[in-house]
């Protein structure tokens, strides 16, 4: 055997050596920090850096980034030592993910799955991050004025989780404004603004709202009536709080109301209910039995 | 009109040039196969299928002219000066702005048949979009603003393919004309942004009181980001034919003085 061949042989080898050990060795790092590298994030950038590097493929970088939140949601297979595979919820770090929705509506304010996403699952338990689903809902709605759902979406989480009807009222009021939007928001907002003490606010926006609507629009009617249905649920207002002044309590009652003289008679309801008052006070337009507890309540 | 005659055969060589690289023929191909994984992108999402797919679409178009500029119309260029090409059409009756004007004019033309070719191909998957989902295609999506930004990313394109002319007409080699192009493509698309961090942030840290240096710079610099109206197709919002008027009217000043530039330094450049 010549020198060069046995040269060329130990060169070989010694080169295929350190090939494989060299690539071992970076197997078994990257399987040594698997997890680390699933729960870190390299869009973790601050806004302005993402801008800049996104340049004028910020839409793309967006639609990468909601892709990747999305992939870091849900539920993910993985295999049963025994044998076999079960369906496991994923390990979610919620700060990535939340950092990811940010970065994607930095880019995009505007884009749809953003929003939706982050409302599908920041307020939600585990993850109970409400006001950050909040911010990003905001941003949306300020930016999509074609949209009512950023504006429901947030009325939604005010009733919902932090259980603020006059809030989540007055948000769906606004969200009725916007142009298609559905009609039972503007029943439905009126109802719960009314419910959180902000009977004054509904009314007004309902007001406003029907001054820019065609009479014969559908749903013009139901408006009309739920305005009336307000308005009489202010006149008691005022009379309870001309009754608290006087006495220094609220009445038992509306009957009591009316013996104390502050309220001639009760307005007409136009959903020919009997307007009733519950323990705190709250009035009601649409629950005449309103001192008993509603079935089913569980005070949430 | 010899001038225009000159101009003429050296954009129309240019052109052809460029065709003979096959460029065209790689862009037709991806123009294919860029549509196709549109279609399939824009199905990856729940929301908003028309915006995804308007955004991939224009991205394409903007990714490919970008590519255009900086690898074939730099390579045309720098084949011209290696092959000694240059001197020959400088021995004729050809000036130094014939020839800076004639390939801008050439390679001009091929960034707009590639981006009608790739644009027909974003505007074929949009419209797939916009049959099989019209639910899901922002309401006041509007086609004629597709085609206006559309025609702005090629407006774009044409600043940057006139800063790669400039660049090429007084670096010493071509490497280095592709890295000052690339430098000021990303500074132009940032530059809005800079000079709105700065002038409307008051916490703009280090760049604080320097308002005025970056405003001037903005001046200097290409204002890219202003041709980038992806965001405006895809949501349909609103660009009026003014302000697509304006834009015209920038790119064409802003091209025409660097032109102007590029020509008194090609003129003092060693073409042996």
């Amino acid at each position: 055997m010549s020198t060069g061949l046995v040269r060329n042989i130990a060169l070989c080898v010694f080169l295929g050596s350190l090939y494989v050990a060299s690539y071992h060795t970076l197997l078994s790092y990257r399987a040594d920090h698997v997890v680390r590298s699933q729960h870190s994030s390299s869009w973790n950038l601050p806004p302005l850096v993402l801008q800049v590097l996104a340049g004028e493929f910020k839409g793309l970088v967006a639609d990468l980034m909601v892709l990747e939140a999305g992939a870091r949601l849900g539920t993910e297979v993985v295999r049963n030592p025994q044998g076999g595979f079960r369906v496991v919820p994923k390990q979610y770090d919620w700060p990535t993910i939340h950092q990811l929705f940010v970065g994607s509506q930095t880019l995009d304010p505007a884009f749809a799955q953003t929003y939706t996403l982050a409302q599908g699952w920041l307020p939600w338990e585990p993850a109970w991050m409400v006001a950050e689903a909040q911010d990003i809902l905001k941003i949306a709605a300020r930016n999509r004025p074609w949209d009512w759902r950023p504006l429901h979406d947030m009325g939604f989480n005010e009733y919902y989780f932090r259980n603020r009807p006059g809030e989540a009222g007055k948000l769906y009021l606004e969200a009725a404004k916007t142009p298609n939007a559905p009609s039972f928001l503007t029943i439905l907002g009126s109802r719960l603004a009314q419910k959180g003490g902000e009977t004054e606010s509904a009314i007004v926006i309902m007001q406003s709202m029907l001054a820019t609507k065609d009479k014969e629009e559908p749903g013009y009617a139901d408006m009309v009536q739920r305005l009336q249905a307000l308005e009489g649920v202010r006149v008691i207002e005022k009379a309870v709080g001309k009754y608290e002044q006087a006495v220094g309590r609220n009445p038992g009652s509306l009957v009591e109301l009316i013996a104390s003289g502050l309220l001639e008679s009760l307005p007409s309801n136009p959903y020919k209910l009997e307007y009733c008052m519950d323990q705190a006070g709250i009035i009601y337009f649409d629950r005449p039995d309103c001192r008993k507890p509603p079935p089913g309540e569980t005070g949430r | 009109m010899p001038a225009l005659r000159n101009l003429w055969y050296l954009a129309l060589a240019t052109y052809i040039e460029g065709i003979r690289h096959k460029a065209l023929w790689a862009i037709v191909c991806l123009a294919i196969v860029l549509t196709m994984a549109n279609v399939f992108v824009a199905q990856l999402f729940t929301w908003d299928l028309g915006k995804v797919s308007v955004e991939f679409g224009l991205s394409a178009v903007s990714l490919t002219g970008l590519l255009l500029v900086f690898f074939l119309g730099m390579k045309i260029m720098a084949d011209d000066l290696e092959r000694n090409r240059i001197s020959l059409i400088m021995s004729r009756p050809v000036a130094g702005w014939h020839y800076i004007v004639g390939k801008f004019f050439g390679l001009g033309v091929i960034l707009l048949t590639a981006a009608l070719i790739l644009g027909g191909g974003a505007v074929l998957s949009m419209w797939y979009v916009t049959w099989q989902f019209p639910a899901y295609v922002p309401p006041q999506f509007s086609w004629l603003v597709y085609g206006m930004a559309l025609g702005s990313q090629w407006l774009g394109l044409m600043m940057m393919l006139a800063v790669s002319m400039l660049c090429f007409s007084f670096a010493s080699q071509p490497f280095v004309a592709l890295l000052l192009a690339v430098s000021t493509y990303f500074l132009g698309q940032n530059m809005e942004l800079l000079r709105r961090v700065v002038v409307e942030n008051a916490h703009a840290g280090i760049l604080i009181g320097q308002e005025k240096v970056v405003v001037a710079l903005s001046w200097v610099f290409p204002n890219l980001s202003l041709f980038d109206k992806k965001a405006v197709a895809a949501y349909g919002l609103a660009f009026s034919g003014q302000e697509f008027g304006l834009l015209v009217l920038y790119c064409l000043t802003y091209s025409a003085l660097l032109l102007f530039f590029a020509v008194q330094l090609f003129k003092r450049k060693e073409l042996a």
